[in-house]
């Protein structure tokens, strides 16, 4: 073996300046294949920054995640009181999401006083695809009062009516308005609107014997079997009173409701437009006609009930009494069945709500009756040209007051 | 497949017309066929090595046919429970005074049962990124392959080109089905140089290697969730899709490079050999994307020693390799533009995967070189693997190291027309230690990652049986029929393999 050893020691002696740098190559193949290009981190400060109306909730006790979208990896941490985190992460696009339920107060002018009202709200935050680089950075996320409606809402309420020239009320051309909030179609079979039977300018309410539910005294619902009235996403129905070009019979009325999709219809005692579907007065306090508030003083709501209309009026109606003591019979409408609502009340008489304030927690109103104004949501954002309405169950934050009434319209 | 038949028959005819002499057809098959053609295999790296081929002339046609089933628990996922393959093949190597000419062809039509969890060919090449669905099937493949080269010499110095074309296509078809079109081109140089007992050589290689995977679903109302695995159970959560198609190139370019020495005289030679693999691999895929990056680097090192023993030859070799692959993955960024056509722009390239194997193996033979007499020869064969793989953030690893020790007698009878050659081979694996560390929490982890692992680390015997006998059919002409068996068992689990072969030799 010896021998072997000695014999290739001098075949190696002998060797060429070409095997030499072959041998050379291989050791730098070699060494340059170990090398890796380690997985780079990057320091991320994630800068929580709320909408005025959240800053009373302060910015701790927000949970910021951030998910990587090629790994799906993620981590999440805590923010304290400056609403800053420190976050290392491996370089990468990343989805930031932070969110934290708190309670907020919302003050509302009653008048010269101010009314208070508390409401537990989800506050959140997304970034998408945030490109995480270069060692350290920072990241803002804006954050906003989550949207509660995804699906219908109520777009707006023209209940103050108009004055005809003659100075006369003028009424008829009252109207509510509902969109379709979400990005997929819905139905409009067995929508029902209904109004609270408790007026908010009365001081305390007569229905704390019901906290869950909403206590109505009208009750119409839209007819259909299930899939008669599509609403595509963005797209509105607009119920009227009464289904005329109003600017013809009374020209200072801001509305032609001619092609209202329905129209509320009180057999017998009101005019009925064929051309407009009827709505099915389920239920109506009145004995002739129902007519809006003209001062705002009703909450409005929009529900269906899970079965027929009948079983739903046999297990729901209830014996109330009213705020001069009387004994009536009403309806009662789960708060868990309510798709939206909104409060109205002249600014200054507010003395009690109808409304939960889960589902809203202050008003909104206009600044007199017969003046052609409305209420109108307002529009949070816009996704591909179809307009997401801001709902977060604040219709002192949510609405327009006092807007000009525009039907089928977004703004 | 018209071109690759055609091939075929240039190979047999070249063959018959370099055909040698009847009487030297059982000692030139029976050496090529030898079990100590392994231990001296320079010809496999360089084609001028030639000097280590132990036959003038040899040319063989011939079919096979392999079967196997492994129950549940003894095979990989990705390789599937059963197997069956046909194949036809040509081979031959002549050598002329100044000039050495071989070639091959082979057909085969394989099919792999219960494949799981890869719609990709050459799964281990390209692991961990490979395209995968959770449903799998039955996989079916055609190869055709044709290579051929020579070797000229001029005085002390054989200077020796191989060429090869490999192409394959496979396919499943049920849905999702795959299909997956695989061509590789093999350019070999290589030079010897003789002085006195000594050989030197230097070799090379380069491989060009495509893939089109191209997967579709039939069935007009039915979608199919294309994973795009990344090791470990991990998937791409940006680009794995529910989808009716697929698509995706590998692209590879391997380089080799090595260099080998021999020396022998009468009584004995000692040779060792070096090589360098590097082979380069990218995936591309639609939107001008190239997420991944492979990288495979390899050294292979071996020695070898042969001297008489009790008036036999005692046959030695060790080997060492180290095999790591790299794998570098690229993030990107959507950017919309004209609001509905999306470009990916880079984010971010980082090495995530490592797989780092070491293997090590001895082996030992005594066998007597005369095929003309009856002989029995024995071989013993030790090997030790340490696999490790690594994914970087998250920190997963696997190890998995075994030793293995097989013992095999064989027997060589030469009969009065005919010769008989046989072999039993048992040996046992045994794991040494092995560790899994992952926490991902999805259909891949229970389905492909945990089974896989209980195979790699599980211990078992396994048995192997061949038998051969070859006829004269004429005085130029030689068939030979052959089978094997083989057993792999475990506890309570087995595998088992049989081959058969016909072969005609001029």
């Amino acid at each position: 073996m010896l021998k072997i050893i000695t014999k290739y020691k001098s075949a190696f002696r002998q060797a060429s300046p070409c095997t030499t740098y072959i041998c050379l190559l291989f050791l730098v193949l070699l060494l340059a294949g170990c090398q890796l290009k380690e997985v780079p981190f990057t320091k991320v400060e994630v800068v929580i920054s709320l909408p005025d109306d959240a800053l009373q909730a302060g910015k701790a006790g927000y949970v910021v995640k951030l998910t990587n979208i090629a790994t799906g990896h993620w981590q999440t941490l805590t923010s304290d009181s400056t609403g800053v985190l420190l976050i290392t992460a491996e370089e990468g696009v990343y989805n930031v999401e932070v969110s934290g339920q708190k309670t907020l107060t919302t003050t509302v002018a009653n008048g010269g006083a101010q009314q208070t009202y508390t409401q537990t709200v989800d506050i959140r935050g997304l970034l998408e695809k945030s490109l995480v680089t270069g060692g350290q950075m920072s990241i803002t996320v804006p954050m906003q009062i989550a949207q509660k409606g995804n699906g219908f809402v109520i777009q707006e309420i023209y209940f103050t009516g108009s004055l005809t020239p003659a100075n006369g009320s003028y009424y008829q051309d009252q109207y509510i308005e509902i969109y379709n909030n979400s990005d997929s179609v819905l139905y409009a079979d067995g929508l029902s609107v209904v109004e609270s039977n408790h007026l908010s300018n009365v001081a305390v309410s007569e229905y704390t014997n019901y906290p869950n539910d909403l206590i109505v005294g009208a009750l119409y619902t839209i007819p259909g079997t299930g899939q008669t009235y599509p609403v595509q996403p963005g797209g509105s129905i607009v119920i009227a009173s009464l289904g005329i070009n109003h600017k013809t019979s009374n020209l200072n009325s801001p509305v032609d409701l001619s092609k209202a999709n329905f129209e509320w219809y009180d057999s017998g005692k009101d005019v009925d437009v064929p051309e407009v579907p009827n709505m099915i007065r389920n239920f109506c306090y009145s004995n002739t006609i129902w007519v809006l508030h003209v001062k705002g003083y009703h909450a409005y709501a929009i529900f269906k009930a899970p079965g027929t209309y009948a079983d739903f009026l046999s297990q729901n109606t209830v014996s109330v009494q009213t705020a001069s003591g009387s004994s009536v019979t009403r309806i009662r409408v789960p708060n868990a069945l309510i798709l939206d609502g909104v409060e109205l009340g002249a600014a200054g008489t507010i003395g009690s709500k109808s409304l939960s304030s889960s589902i809203d927690v202050s008003y909104t109103f206009c600044d007199g009756s017969y003046i052609g104004k409305s209420v109108r949501r307002k529009v949070l954002s816009r996704v591909n040209g179809r307009a997401i309405l801001q709902d977060t169950n604040n219709s002192g934050k949510d609405f327009i007051s006092n807007a000009i009434p525009k039907p089928w319209e977004v703004e | 497949m018209k071109y690759i038949l055609i091939s075929i028959l240039s190979v047999v005819s070249i063959s018959l017309y370099a055909a040698g002499d009847a009487d030297s057809l059982h000692t030139q098959v029976a050496a090529w066929e030898s079990p100590w053609r392994s231990f001296s295999n320079y010809f496999d790296y360089n084609p001028a090595a030639t000097f280590a081929v132990p036959v003038k002339h040899f040319t063989e046609v011939g079919a096979s046919y392999l079967l196997s089933h492994a129950d549940n628990g003894m095979h990989l996922v990705q390789e599937g429970d059963g197997a069956s393959a046909l194949q036809f093949h040509s081979e031959s190597f002549q050598v002329d005074t100044k000039y050495r000419f071989f070639g091959k062809a082979t057909f085969s039509s394989d099919q792999k049962d219960h494949v799981g969890w890869r719609d990709v060919e050459d799964y281990e090449l390209l692991s961990p990124y490979l395209i995968a669905d959770s449903i799998g099937g039955t996989y079916k493949r055609e190869t055709y392959s044709l290579s051929g080269g020579a070797s000229v010499r001029f005085r002390h110095t054989e200077w020796g080109i191989r060429g090869s074309y490999q192409g394959d296509v496979s396919y499943r078809q049920v849905d999702p089905r795959p299909r997956n079109t695989v061509s590789v081109i093999r350019i070999n140089p290589g030079v010897v140089y003789s002085q006195g007992n000594w050989q030197y050589g230097l070799f090379g290689e380069y491989v060009r290697y495509r893939q089109n995977v191209d997967i579709q679903v039939e069935r007009a109302d039915r979608k199919v969730y294309f994973y795009l695995l990344e090791g470990f159970g991990i998937y791409n959560q940006q680009f794995s899709v529910l989808d009716e198609t697929f698509t995706r190139i590998y692209k590879g370019n391997l380089y080799t490079a090595g260099l080998h020495a021999n020396y022998g005289d009468a009584r004995q030679s000692t040779g060792a050999l070096i090589a360098l693999k590097r082979a380069e691999i990218t995936v591309d895929e639609s939107d001008k994307r190239t997420p991944y990056q492979l990288t495979h680097n390899e050294i292979t090192a071996q020695v070898t020693h042969e001297r008489e023993l009790f008036h036999q030859t005692l046959f030695l070799k060790g080997i060492y390799s180290f095999h790591q692959a790299i794998g570098n993955e690229t993030q990107y960024m959507p950017r919309t533009i004209n609001t509905n056509f999306i470009v990916w722009d880079y984010a971010t390239q980082s090495d995530r995967y490592q797989s780092r194997n070491q293997h090590a193996q001895f082996s030992a033979l005594l066998a007597n070189k005369n095929f003309n007499r009856f002989s029995v020869w024995e071989q013993l064969n030790g090997a030790w693997q340490d696999a490790q793989q690594y994914y970087y953030y998250p920190y997963y690893h696997q190890f998995i190291q075994d030793a293995t020790g097989s013992g095999t007698i064989g027997i060589n009878c030469p009969l009065r027309k005919s010769m008989l050659t046989g072999s039993v081979k048992a040996g046992y694996k045994k794991v040494l230690s092995s560790s899994l560390e992952q926490t991902e929490n999805n259909v891949i982890t229970t389905q492909l990652i945990l089974p896989d692992y209980a195979f790699l680390t599980s211990d078992y015997a396994f048995y192997q049986l061949n038998l051969k006998i070859g006829f004269r059919l004429s005085t130029s002409m030689l068939a030979n029929i052959s089978a094997g068996a083989g057993l792999q068992k475990a506890n309570d689990k087995q595998a088992f393999s049989t081959d058969f072969h016909i072969n005609i030799n001029f």
